[in-house]
């Protein structure tokens, strides 16, 4: 028998009227750090939209009154593995909770049209095939595609800078990551405090007014799941299902 | 619609955008990206391993193709070299589309994503 685990909290979770993956139940492992899980038969967690959907759920309800690390999805292992994790891990476990206290994980996603601006430069110049050999016009096509992915990236970075100056003061930690061959260029996920929320919303507003050409999605508050940082040091130890 | 400040202590999330479309389809060209595990089907563990191994050719002819643009810049070839090494690329170029079409691979399928690292190529 497995255990399959949805997160770690330092105060006892209030379990009423929540339901594990696929209708189980949902049970605490407690070593002095309360542990969400559900007993799991099987290797694997099918990946579906509803098992997704009610780790999450999980999740979110032991959120909504405590502070947790969450694993991603899928992490199953022996109670064996679990309690020997936890009596290893007892100390980093405490402080990463420390650390997310009070924090809510929020996202930012932008779209941006300079792809394919690359593209029809790219097109415009056309070299004379008379004057020239295949090989040499290969090499200039392609010299011609680097410098303009080279403009991407310099002006994604300066789109990174930007984003990263306006929300300093409001985030706590950030993960950001920049693709300028893409259309959805940046997606980024900050740290906030429950309490500057307010703040954080009212400077992404403003960033927002300033570049009316970039497309926004946000979202949150989600849990930390992209700080919480156990489940790679997790699946490392106990493999990931 | 803008994202409001109103409202900061909501505990459900809530995703704001005016560009849903455009953020659905976007979204699911990453997630067809995502890293997944090589499957194991025998009949599609070929496809899985040639992804692999196609991803790393890939990825050092287009290291080859900007070492052979900073030499051509450089000034350091003659026209002939120049020409000679355009037509070693143009056919490796040609031949490595030949094997995506043949193993049933996008070019995008060759541009794993490596999480933080963000993207092979």
């Amino acid at each position: 028998m497995k255990v399959y685990l949805y997160c770690v909290t330092d105060g006892e979770p209030d379990l009423k009227d929540v339901v594990g993956l696929e209708g189980r139940a949902v049970e605490i492992v407690n070593k002095g750090l309360f542990v969400v899980t559900t007993p799991f038969e099987g290797e694997v967690v099918a990946v579906t939209r509803d098992n997704v959907l009610q780790h999450e759920t999980v999740v979110r309800k032991i959120f909504s009154t405590a502070t947790v690390l969450p694993f991603r999805f899928g992490t199953l292992t022996t109670e064996a593995g679990l309690q020997s994790y936890l009596t290893s891990h007892d100390t980093a476990l405490r402080d990463r909770l420390s650390q997310l206290r009070d924090c809510v994980e929020m996202s930012v996603k932008i779209i941006w049209q300079n792809t394919s601006e690359v593209e029809s430069e790219a097109e415009l110049t056309i070299p004379d095939f008379d004057q020239i050999g295949a090989g040499t016009a290969f090499l200039m096509f392609k010299r011609q595609e680097l410098l303009g992915n080279e403009r991407l990236e310099q002006e994604a970075r300066d789109l990174d800078d930007w984003l990263r100056s306006g929300l300093k003061d409001v985030v706590q930690q950030e993960q950001v990551t920049i693709e300028p061959t893409q259309r959805l260029v940046v997606s980024a996920s900050y740290l906030v405090e429950r309490a500057r929320m307010s703040d954080y919303r009212r400077e992404l507003a403003k960033l927002q007014a300033e570049r009316s050409t970039l497309h926004f999605l946000f979202s949150g508050p989600w849990p930390p799941y992209t700080f919480a940082n156990i489940d790679l040091e997790f699946g490392a130890h106990f493999g990931v299902s | 619609m803008t994202f409001s400040p109103e409202n900061p202590q909501a505990a459900e999330p809530a995703i704001e955008t005016s560009h849903t479309d455009e953020f659905v389809e976007q979204l699911r060209c990453a997630a067809d990206t995502l890293p997944s595990r090589i499957n194991v089907d025998p009949q599609s563990v070929e496809q899985g391993l040639a992804k692999l191994v196609l991803t790393l050719i890939e990825f050092i002819r287009r290291l080859l193709e900007k070492q052979a643009i900073r030499r051509m810049e450089g000034g350091d070839l003659s026209p002939q070299q120049i020409e000679d090494l355009g037509l070693a690329l143009m056919k490796l170029e040609a031949k490595l589309n030949e094997l995506k079409t043949q193993f049933g691979l996008e070019d995008e399928d060759l541009n794993i994503d490596l999480g933080p690292v963000g993207r092979l190529i």
